[in-house]
């Protein structure tokens, strides 16, 4: 029983998890440039995310690095990495990228085996290259080239698409982790790494996130844009940032006045 | 930040055009020599904890005029609004685009102290710019990709006109912002100018 509030006390540590922010309520000018058409409900979930944020994630992301030694704050950023490799596998073959795929398992083994059951990142510490950043199944339709759909905020989840929902849920019903513990533990085990995950995320960026959110002149607007700019990059854009050549600013011309 | 963060996470610049009559071509060296320079300068005052608050600003400031195309980058960041503004606004936001540029930027450096940077490589543009891609290590909180994007042009030289940090375009998130405050404010140059001045005040 006692366990049982634990977890859902770290259930409620996940609301944690969705970017944030706030200001203004700004009039659906631009839904072609920021495909937003929901812009309205859109902003007052992101509301509600950033007040969530402001009073659970972020004080405990500043609780978390305040008391955490680095060394253990390590650990368990490489055990939950490590722990995401066998779906990073599954998502990579469906990606059809199969050297990323092999990698993926070959470090889940290895950190498994000589990593210490995966505190330490060997295989990093080995391998001659940086392994495969991680794919999710969003990540993996991208790829496939399935086109994401409007922009949609989702309540805890932060930003999303109509493709970023389908992979949230293969993404959270298709882990082979998951089925390791015995059944019962299953939703205490997925809410335990998720809130974790969150909270060792936040707390690596925290000064930066907290300088950004207070100097950001609309929020929704910004998190709108790198949420937009990541999905392209993982669509395939070109290198360089994923933004083409022609898109950033060309030299400035005085007789444009 | 991981994203966000890292993204930073963090943010600023451009907006479009087309690409220009005025960029003359460049050598990756050039590129190369530019980001290098200009770079190392940056890093060594940027995150000396030891220099004045003042002292880093001025320097930034500098930096700033010598290597960035401040006004293609204020353009590009407006998007469609920039025909609102008249020659008069136009000044006025170029200068307080820089003023908070600096707050903002130094402010943000000072959070990293110790960081390096190296050169990974230099990607040539179809259109006579270069993209330089640097490694960013920031003692304690990991390494970032950074490209900067540069153009030469007769007048000014090699100036850069956006910055991507994690392929996050400080210029597209700029004009996102921009264009949604610029929407909210029904295109009120004046008072979206104010509230450029105000970011990053202390």
């Amino acid at each position: 029983m006692r366990n049982e509030h634990a977890m859902w006390f770290l259930f409620f540590l996940t609301l944690l998890s969705g970017c944030a922010s706030h200001t203004s309520k700004t009039p659906n000018l631009r839904v072609s440039e920021d495909n937003d058409p929901y812009e309205k409900a859109n902003r007052s979930i992101f509301r509600f995310n950033v007040m969530l944020d402001d009073r659970a994630l972020d004080p405990l992301a500043g609780f978390y690095g305040r008391v955490m030694p680095s060394v253990a704050k390590t650990g368990i950023n490489n055990e939950i990495a490590n722990l995401k490799q066998p779906l990073n596998f599954i998502n990579y073959t469906i990606a059809g990228d199969g050297s990323s795929a092999a990698q993926s398992m070959t470090r889940f083994f290895t950190n498994l085996f000589f990593g210490f059951l995966g505190l330490v990142d060997a295989y990093k510490e080995l391998s001659p290259t940086p392994p495969p950043t991680g794919l999710g199944f969003n990540g993996a339709l991208a790829k496939r080239k399935m086109r994401s759909g409007p922009y949609i905020m989702l309540p805890i989840f932060g930003p999303s698409s109509p493709r970023g929902i389908v992979g949230l849920g293969f993404d959270t019903f298709a882990d082979p982790i998951y089925f390791v513990p015995r059944p019962k533990q299953r939703i205490y085990y997925g809410l335990a790494r998720y809130a974790l995950d969150q909270i060792g995320s936040r707390q690596k960026i925290l000064q930066a996130y907290r300088q950004t959110k207070a100097e950001a002149l609309d929020l929704y607007a910004l998190v709108r844009s790198i949420y937009w700019q990541n999905q392209r990059k993982l669509e395939g854009a070109p290198a360089g940032g994923g933004v083409a050549a022609d898109e950033g600013p060309a030299p400035y011309d005085e007789d444009d006045d | 930040m991981t994203r966000l963060i890292r993204a930073f996470a963090v943010l600023v610049f451009m907006c479009g055009c087309g690409a220009s009559m005025a960029a003359e071509s460049m050598t990756d060296e050039e590129a190369k020599g530019f980001i290098n320079t200009l770079g190392k300068e940056a890093f060594s005052v940027l995150t000396k904890k030891e220099a004045s608050h003042q002292s880093r600003e001025a320097k930034f400031r500098e930096i700033l005029d010598r290597g960035f195309d401040i006004k293609a980058i204020g353009r590009f960041s407006l998007g469609r609004y920039w025909k609102v503004f008249n020659k008069e606004q136009k000044e006025r936001y170029f200068t307080t685009l820089k003023d908070m540029l600096i707050r903002s930027y130094v402010g943000k450096f000072a959070d990293f102290p110790g960081s390096t940077f190296r050169i990974v490589r230099v990607d040539m543009g179809s259109d006579a710019g270069a993209t330089v891609l640097t490694t960013v290590e920031c003692p304690g909180s990991g390494s970032y990709n950074v490209s900067w994007k540069l153009y030469k042009t007769k007048s000014k030289g090699v100036r850069i006109t956006d910055v991507i940090v994690d392929n996050i375009s400080m210029g597209i998130t700029q004009r996102s912002e921009f264009s949604s405050i610029m929407a909210n404010l029904n295109g009120n140059v004046d008072e979206f100018i104010k509230r450029l001045s105000k970011i990053g005040e202390k």
